[in-house]
C-alpha cells in the first residue's frame, strides 16, 4: 500500500508519536487525579486561630479612672498601668476591636466612643506601633456603622486604617473543647501581621446577656449567621473569652447605657457614670462594669464560667485595682 | 483491484470478528458485575425484615422462654436496653425507664395447633418487685378481670397482664380464642414457676386498709406522684365510699422514708407545694388532728405523717370522705406497726 | 461480514445496554432491578462528565477514570464513540435514516454537506468548560497575594517570555500558542495582584445540559419510562419532565432537516472528541486525490465530514458508510492522510474561542447574582440525603436523572428555577408529588450518582449511628408547622397524622395536650336525666361530639371532665358519670381535646414524611424547608447541633 511513500510514513510516525505522548499524558494525569473514595462528608475548610496577645510582663493588671473627660481618663488609666509603652513597643501592629455595632449617633453611646479610640489609635502610634487597625463586623451595613458612630473619621485623623470586613476577610475557626466555636468564621484579615490587640468596648445593657462589656464586644469577631449564638449567649461569650486573649482591654463607663441596650436610641436610657477602666483581665473589667450598670458580676453568668474556667477574676477587688480621678 | 478488494475483505472480517468479541467480553463483564450488589440494593433487601440490625440478639444470661407444649416459637427471642427500648415502645417507653427499666425480651409465640394463631409476649425486667408492680399498675386496664396466678395479675378479653418478682409480663395476640388464651395462661403459669420469688407480695400494701377500698386499684408512682418531684415511691389505692345513690373516689396514699424526720420533710414539701399552686388551707368540723386539709382546686389533700410512713389522701371531692379515709388510714398504720 | 454492519451490531448493543441500565435502575434484587448493574458505566465512559468534574474539583471521581479508556481510543482510532457507542447518536442516526430515505442522491449528498456552522459545537463546549473554569482561576488569581514572592517571579518570567515572543515574527502555532500563555500568566498576575477575587468567581459545571449521556439518561428515565411507568403500575410524576421533553425531542426532530443535526452542530462531547483526534494515526481518506466524482461517499456521510473533498478529520464519527460506498475502492482507514488532503482544524477563530471563553466563564458570576449560593439561597431547595454542600454540589451534579429515577418514592425531582438558572434539572426533593418521604432505610440516591454530587452513604451514616453516632444522622431540612393552616392548632380539629407518621425514633414530632372551649361551646344546662345533659344555646350539629375526642367540663372545676358519647342538637350524652351530679342552671363548657404538634429540631431530619402525610392536602400545614440541612453548617437553626 502507500505505505511505502516516506514523507507519508514519516507523517504517520509523528502523528503516532504524538497521540503517544497525548495518551501517557491523559493517562498519567487521569490516574494521579483520580479520586477513589469521592468528597467527604464535611469539605472541611482550613481553620485558622489567633496568637494569644496577652503582655508577659507583671505590673498592676487594672486601673479605674473617673472624671466626665475620655481622654484625659483613657491616658490617665494607661499611665496607672505602666503607660501604654508597656503594651504597645516600637514596630507593633495593633489591632483595636472597636464597638461598631449599630449606625447610630456616638452621642447615643451605643458604639465605642469616637474620641476615645481616635486617642487610644494616637497613642499607639505615639509609642511606635508600625500600624492600628480599627475593626468590628457590625450588624448595621459595616461602611454606615463606620461613618455614622464618626469613629472612621476618628480613627483616621488619628493616623489608623479601618478594616471593614468583605467576605474574605473570613476564616474559619475552631476552639478546642467547644460546644459552639466549631469550624465558625471569624473576622482573621485584619489581624494578619497583628502582634497587639486592644478591645474597646462601652459599659452597655444587653437585653439577652444582661449586659455588653468586654467580653460581649468579642461577639463583633464572628462572621456568618452569628445570631444562633443568642439561644446560648452566656456559652458563646465564655467561648469567645476563651478564644481571644487580649493585650489590654479598655472600658469606657463615662456614659453607660442603663437601659433598653443594646441599641439603645434614646438619651434617657444613658447614664453618666464617669468611670475609664483599663484592664488586661477582661474578667475583671466586665466584673467592675457591672457595678455601673446597677448589677453584680454574680447575676451575669458569663462572668462566672469566665471565671470559673480561670480566664480571669470576677473578684475585680483582689486585683488591688489603682483608682484615680481627673477633672 | 481484486485482490486488494479481497484483502480488506479479510480484514474487515477480522474486525469486525474482534470487534463482536469486544462486545460480548462487555456483556459478560456486565453481566459478572451485576452480581455485586450495588449498597443500595444490599440495605433495601437486608433490613426489610424486622428492622433486625437495630434489635441485638438476646443476652447470653437469658436463655429464650421455655414453652408449654401447645405453643412454639413464631419469630426469633428480640432483647431491647434502655437505649433502644424506644423502637419498640416507642410511645410507653418513658414510663418503663423512670421506673427502672433493664431490659425486655420479646417473641411471638404460635400455637402449634392451628400454627397463625400467634401472641407477643414481653417480659420487662424491672430491677425490683415495687417497680415491677410500678408499671403494673400505672397500666392497669379498665376491664381487667383478676387472676389467680400471682397477686398481681389480671386478663382482659385478649391479653394478660402480671407481675413475677422482678419481671412484669405482657402477653397480647389479636385471635383470642379459647385455646390461645388457656395456652397464654399455661405460659403464664410456667414463667411465674421458674421465676422464684414469682408470687411475691409487696408489704407497703398490707398497710392500706381493706375497708372500701376498691379491688386491684393499688398502684405505685415512683417519680413525681401528684405532679410533685420531691415524691419517689409513693403507693396509692383507691377507696370508693356511699354517697346517697352513687359514690365518692378518695385516693390514699403512702410513702416509706428513712426517718421520722424524713417523714415530716416530706409532709412539709408537699403542704408548701399544694399551698403554692393555689392550695389553701380549710377549716372543717370533719378535719383530723393530724392533718389540716387543703384545698386544691376544688379537692381536698390531707397529709399526715406516723413515724416513718409520710401519708394521706389525695383528689378527695369533700372534706368528710377525706376525711374518714385519713382517720382508716391513720388507724391501719398503727396497726400495721411491729 | 462487513465493517458497517458491524457497527450496526454495536450501536444496537449499546443502545440496548443503554435502555436497560436505564429500566433496572429501580431499587431492588430482582433481575430486572438494580442488583449490581452498572448503570453508570455509559456515564462513566463520557470523557466530557469526567473533564468536567476534573476542572471544577481537580478530581477524578472513582468510575470516571472509565473515560480514560474512551480518551485513549478516540486519541488512537478517531470518534468511535459517536458512530459506534453513543446511544442519543444511534437515535439521531436512525431517525436521520428514516427521514432522507426516500430522498435522491443529490438531495442526500447536499443534506450530507460540511456546514461552517458546525464549529458551533466547539463554542459550546469551550463556553461550557469555561464556565468550569471560574474556581481554578480564582484559585490562580488568588496565588499572587498569598505568595507574592512567587508571584512576582512568574510576574517578570511572564513579562520577559511574551516580549522575547512578540519582537519574532510568531509563525508557528506552538510559538504563538505560548506567547498567548505567557500573556495571559502576565495579565492574570498582575490581575492577581490587584483584584480580590470574591466567591462569585467559581465553577459550576453545566456540561450536563447538553452533553448528550446525561441528556439522554435524563430524558430516558424521566420523560421516557416515566410515561411507560405510568401506564404499567403506579404514576410517576417529573416536574420539569415537558421542558426535558422538548429538548430530547427537538433534538431528534432536527433530524429531519439535517441528518445527526445534534451532533454535527451542538454536541459539546463530540467536540471534546474533535479535539482528542488531531493526531489519530489511523483515519478515513481517499487514496487517490482525483476519483470520478460520484460522491457516492457522502451519500450517507454521518458525521459531514466531506470525505470526497477536503476531509475534516475530527468531524468524521467512523460510520465507514463511505469504505463501501466507493465504487472504486478509493475510501480507506489507514495510516495515511487523505490524498485529497484534510482541513487541519475544526476552524476556530481566536475571537470566537475568547468570546466563548469569556461568556462561559462571566457567566458563572453573574447567575450568582441572584445570591442562591450564598445570603439568597433557597429553603424550599431541599436535596437529597447526602448532597454536598451547594456550591460543591453545582460543581458535580451532571443533571444525569439516575437518583430520580431510583428514588423508590418518586421525590427527587428536577428542579427548574428553584436552584438557579445553573441548578436546572437538578434534584430537589417535592413531598407532595411523591409515595411517602424520603424513606429511613434507604440510600439508593447517593449510592447511584455516577459524580458523588450525592455522596454514597452508608446506612449508618444516614442514620447516624454506629461510628456516626457522634455526628447524628443526616439531616436535609426541618419540619416546620403551620400554625395558621395545622387543623389543631388552627381549627380545633384533632389530627396529629404528622406524629404518628414521624418515623425518626424517638420522635421528632412530640405534642402537648390542650382541651380548648369548642365555638359556642359555652352553655347552661337546663335539665339533667342521668348521664345526659339538655343544654340551652344554638342546636348542635348532630352525633359531631361523640368521637371522643369531646368533653363536658363544669364551670369552676378545673380539671373534671367528662366524655360525651353522643349528642342530638340539645342534649349530651355523657360517657362516663359525675361524682356530684350537676344542676340545671350550672354552666359547663363542651370542650375538645386537642393533641399540637409541635417540631424538635434536634431529632428532625427533613424526611419530609410528615409533609406527605399531612391532610391539608393543598399547601401542606407542615412542610420541610432546608433550614439546618446537615450539607451546610451556615444555615444551622441551632446553636448545638
Amino acid at each position: 500500500m502507500s505505505q511505502s511513500n516516506p514523507l507519508d510514513r514519516r507523517d504517520f510516525l509523528l502523528r503516532a508519536a504524538k497521540a503517544g505522548a497525548a495518551i501517557v499524558a491523559a493517562g498519567g494525569a487521569g490516574l494521579w487525579l483520580h479520586d477513589r473514595k469521592g468528597p467527604s462528608a464535611n469539605i472541611v475548610s482550613e481553620t485558622v486561630s489567633l496568637p494569644d496577645f496577652s503582655p508577659a510582663s507583671a505590673g498592676p493588671k487594672m486601673s479605674i479612672v473617673t472624671g466626665a473627660d475620655r481622654v484625659k481618663t483613657v491616658n490617665r488609666a494607661l499611665a496607672a498601668l505602666g503607660g501604654i509603652e508597656r503594651f504597645i513597643k516600637s514596630g507593633d501592629r495593633v489591632v483595636l476591636k472597636v464597638n461598631a455595632a449599630f449606625a447610630s449617633p456616638a452621642a447615643l453611646s451605643a458604639t465605642s466612643n469616637p474620641d476615645l479610640v481616635g486617642e487610644v489609635a494616637r497613642l499607639c502610634l505615639r509609642a511606635g506601633a508600625a500600624s492600628v487597625i480599627v475593626t468590628d463586623n457590625p450588624i448595621n451595613d459595616p461602611p454606615s456603622c463606620f461613618s455614622l458612630t464618626g469613629i472612621a473619621r476618628a480613627a483616621e485623623a488619628a493616623g489608623a486604617k479601618i478594616a471593614l470586613p468583605t467576605p474574605s476577610s473570613f476564616k474559619p475557626t475552631t476552639l478546642a473543647d467547644a460546644t459552639l466555636i466549631k469550624d465558625w468564621p471569624l473576622l482573621f484579615e485584619p489581624f494578619q501581621g497583628a502582634t497587639k490587640l486592644i478591645g474597646l468596648a462601652p459599659v452597655k445593657d444587653h437585653h439577652r446577656a444582661g449586659a455588653s462589656m468586654t467580653m460581649k464586644n468579642w461577639y463583633g469577631l464572628l462572621g456568618g449567621r452569628r445570631n444562633i449564638f443568642h439561644q446560648d449567649i452566656n456559652t458563646i461569650i465564655f467561648e469567645l473569652a476563651r478564644l481571644i486573649h487580649p493585650t489590654l482591654v479598655i472600658l469606657d463607663g463615662t456614659t453607660t447605657m442603663m437601659t433598653n441596650g443594646p441599641t439603645g436610641g434614646s438619651l434617657d436610657d444613658l447614664k453618666a457614670t464617669n468611670t475609664m477602666i483599663a484592664s488586661t483581665d477582661a474578667v475583671a473589667a466586665d466584673a467592675f462594669g457591672a457595678t455601673l450598670l446597677g448589677k453584680t458580676a454574680a447575676s451575669l453568668p458569663f462572668i462566672g464560667k469566665a471565671a470559673a474556667a480561670g480566664l480571669g477574676t470576677a473578684d475585680f477587688e483582689s486585683l488591688n485595682p489603682v483608682r484615680d480621678h481627673v477633672d | 483491484m481484486s485482490q486488494s478488494s479481497n484483502e480488506r475483505g479479510r480484514t474487515e472480517r477480522w474486525v469486525g470478528f474482534i470487534i463482536l468479541l469486544c462486545l460480548a467480553g462487555i456483556a459478560a463483564g456486565v453481566y459478572h458485575k451485576q452480581f455485586s450488589f450495588n449498597p443500595a440494593v444490599l440495605v433495601a433487601t437486608t433490613a426489610a425484615p424486622e428492622a433486625a440490625k437495630t434489635i441485638s440478639s438476646p443476652a447470653p444470661g437469658e436463655a429464650p422462654p421455655t414453652l408449654p407444649p401447645e405453643l412454639s416459637a413464631f419469630s426469633a427471642p428480640e432483647t431491647f436496653t434502655a437505649d433502644n427500648l424506644y423502637d419498640k415502645v416507642d410511645g410507653k417507653a418513658d414510663l418503663y425507664l423512670t421506673a427502672g427499666f433493664v431490659g425486655l425480651q420479646c417473641q411471638r409465640l404460635a400455637l402449634k395447633a392451628t400454627n397463625d394463631t400467634w401472641m407477643e409476649w414481653f417480659v420487662y425486667d424491672m430491677g425490683t418487685l415495687p417497680q415491677a408492680f410500678s408499671v403494673f399498675s400505672l397500666q392497669r386496664r379498665a376491664e381487667a378481670q383478676t387472676l389467680d396466678l400471682t397477686p398481681f395479675a389480671y386478663q382482659t378479653q385478649n391479653s394478660l397482664y402480671f407481675v413475677s418478682g422482678r419481671y412484669y409480663v405482657e402477653a397480647i395476640t389479636a385471635m383470642p380464642t379459647e385455646p390461645m388464651m388457656a395456652a397464654m395462661r399455661a405460659m403464664a403459669r410456667q414463667f411465674v414457676a421458674a421465676h422464684p420469688p414469682g408470687a411475691a407480695e409487696i408489704p407497703e400494701l398490707k398497710l392500706f386498709p381493706p375497708e372500701n377500698l376498691e379491688a386491684g386499684s393499688q398502684g405505685l408512682q415512683i417519680v413525681d406522684a401528684f405532679g410533685f418531684d420531691q415524691f419517689t415511691n409513693v403507693f396509692t389505692a383507691k377507696y370508693r365510699l356511699p354517697n346517697g345513690a352513687t359514690n365518692v373516689a378518695v385516693l390514699a396514699f403512702l410513702e416509706l422514708t428513712k426517718t421520722p424526720a424524713a417523714a415530716a420533710a416530706l409532709r412539709d414539701a408537699y403542704r408548701s407545694f399544694l399551698l403554692a399552686n393555689g392550695g389553701k388551707e380549710i377549716e372543717s368540723q370533719d378535719a383530723v388532728s393530724i392533718g389540716k386539709p387543703i384545698n386544691f382546686m376544688d379537692n381536698i389533700e390531707i397529709v399526715f405523717v406516723d413515724g416513718n410512713t409520710m401519708a394521706g389522701v389525695h383528689a378527695a371531692p369533700d372534706a368528710v370522705s377525706a376525711a374518714k379515709v385519713t382517720r382508716q388510714l391513720a388507724d391501719s398504720l398503727q396497726k400495721g406497726k411491729p | 461480514m462487513k465493517i458497517v454492519t458491524i457497527r450496526r451490531i454495536a450501536q444496537i448493543f449499546f443502545f440496548a445496554l443503554f435502555a436497560w441500565f436505564c429500566v433496572v435502575t429501580t431499587v431492588g434484587d430482582r433481575w430486572w432491578q438494580l442488583r449490581g448493574w452498572p448503570v453508570n458505566w455509559l456515564l462513566q465512559l463520557d470523557p466530557l462528565v469526567a473533564v468536567g468534574t476534573l476542572l471544577t474539583t481537580k478530581t477524578i471521581y472513582a468510575g470516571l477514570l472509565w473515560a480514560l479508556a474512551t480518551v485513549v481510543l478516540t486519541i488512537l482510532l478517531g470518534r468511535f464513540f459517536c458512530g459506534w457507542v453513543c446511544p442519543f447518536g444511534a437515535l439521531h442516526q436512525f431517525i436521520g435514516w428514516l427521514g432522507r430515505r426516500r430522498k435522491k442522491h443529490a438531495e442526500r449528498v447536499a443534506m450530507n454537506q460540511y456546514r461552517n456552522g458546525q464549529v458551533i459545537k466547539y463554542y459550546i463546549l469551550i463556553a461550557m468548560l469555561a464556565a468550569a473554569c471560574g474556581g481554578l482561576l480564582a484559585e490562580v488569581l488568588r496565588w499572587p497575594r498569598e505568595k507574592p514572592a512567587v508571584g512576582l517571579v512568574v510576574l517578570a518570567a511572564s513579562l520577559i517570555l511574551t516580549l522575547w515572543f512578540a519582537t519574532w515574527k510568531v509563525v508557528s502555532g506552538w510559538k504563538q500558542a505560548t506567547e498567548w500563555f505567557a500573556g495571559l500568566l502576565f495579565i492574570g498576575t498582575v490581575l492577581g495582584f490587584l483584584v480580590r477575587p470574591e466567591v462569585m468567581v467559581a465553577s459550576s459545571l453545566q456540561t450536563g445540559l447538553l452533553d448528550p449521556i446525561p441528556l439522554i439518561h435524563r430524558s430516558m428515565n424521566l420523560v421516557i419510562l416515566a410515561a411507560f411507568d405510568g401506564v404499567a403500575t403506579a404514576s410517576r410524576f417529573y416536574l420539569a419532565a415537558w421542558s426535558i421533553a422538548a429538548v430530547f425531542f427537538a433534538a431528534l426532530l432536527l433530524n429531519l432537516w439535517i441528518p445527526r443535526f445534534y451532533c454535527r452542530f451542538i454536541c459539546p462531547l463530540g467536540a471534546l472528541f474533535g479535539v482528542l483526534v488531531r493526531w489519530t494515526p489511523w483515519r478515513i481518506g481517499k487514496r487517490q486525490g482525483e476519483c470520478s466524482g460520484c460522491e457516492l461517499c457522502e451519500n450517507n456521510c454521518e458525521g459531514a465530514c466531506d470525505p470526497f473533498g477536503k476531509i475534516h478529520p475530527h468531524e468524521c464519527l467512523l460510520c465507514m458508510n463511505c469504505l463501501r460506498a466507493c465504487r472504486q475502492a478509493q475510501m480507506t482507514y489507514g495510516p495515511n492522510r487523505s490524498a485529497a488532503g484534510e482541513v487541519p482544524s475544526p476552524g476556530l477563530t481566536r475571537r470566537g474561542f475568547l468570546t466563548a471563553a469569556v461568556s462561559g466563564l462571566a457567566a458563572v458570576p453573574v447567575v450568582r447574582l441572584a445570591g442562591l449560593v450564598n445570603q439568597n439561597w433557597n429553603p424550599g431547595v431541599v436535596r437529597p440525603p447526602g448532597a454536598l454542600a451547594e456550591e460543591d454540589f453545582l460543581e458535580r451534579c451532571i443533571k444525569c436523572g439516575q437518583c430520580m429515577r431510583v428514588c423508590p418514592t418518586n421525590i427527587i425531582q428536577p428542579a427548574t428555577l428553584e436552584a438557579g438558572l445553573e441548578g436546572l434539572w437538578t434534584p430537589i426533593l417535592n413531598f407532595r408529588v411523591g409515595t411517602s418521604g424520603c424513606q429511613l432505610n434507604c440510600i439508593a440516591c447517593g449510592n447511584v450518582c455516577p459524580t458523588s454530587a450525592i455522596r454514597p452513604l452508608s446506612l449508618d451514616e444516614k442514620l447516624g449511628r454506629g461510628g456516626f453516632a457522634e455526628r447524628g444522622p443526616v439531616r436535609m431540612g426541618t419540619a416546620f408547622v403551620d400554625r395558621g393552616r395545622c387543623l389543631p392548632w388552627a381549627m380545633d380539629v384533632p389530627c396529629i397524622v404528622c406524629q404518628e407518621n414521624c418515623p425518626v425514633s424517638p420522635k421528632a414530632i412530640y405534642v402537648r395536650e390542650e382541651f380548648q372551649v369548642v365555638r359556642d361551646g359555652a352553655r347552661t344546662i337546663t335539665a339533667v336525666v342521668a348521664d345526659s345533659l339538655t343544654l340551652d344555646g344554638a342546636a348542635l350539629r348532630l352525633g359531631t361530639l361523640g368521637t371522643g375526642d369531646y368533653f363536658v367540663r363544669l364551670d369552676g372545676a378545673a380539671n373534671e371532665r367528662r366524655a360525651i358519647a353522643d349528642n342530638s342538637g340539645q342534649v349530651v350524652k355523657l360517657a362516663g358519670s359525675w361524682t356530684a351530679v350537676p344542676a340545671a342552671g350550672s354552666r359547663i363548657f363542651i370542650e375538645v381535646r386537642l393533641q399540637k404538634p409541635y417540631i424538635d429540631p434536634a431529632r428532625c431530619i427533613g424526611c419530609g414524611v410528615c409533609e406527605h402525610e399531612c391532610p391539608v392536602s393543598g399547601l401542606r400545614a407542615v412542610r420541610v424547608s432546608a433550614e439546618n440541612e446537615s450539607r451546610n453548617k451556615r444555615h444551622s437553626l441551632t446553636a448545638r447541633v
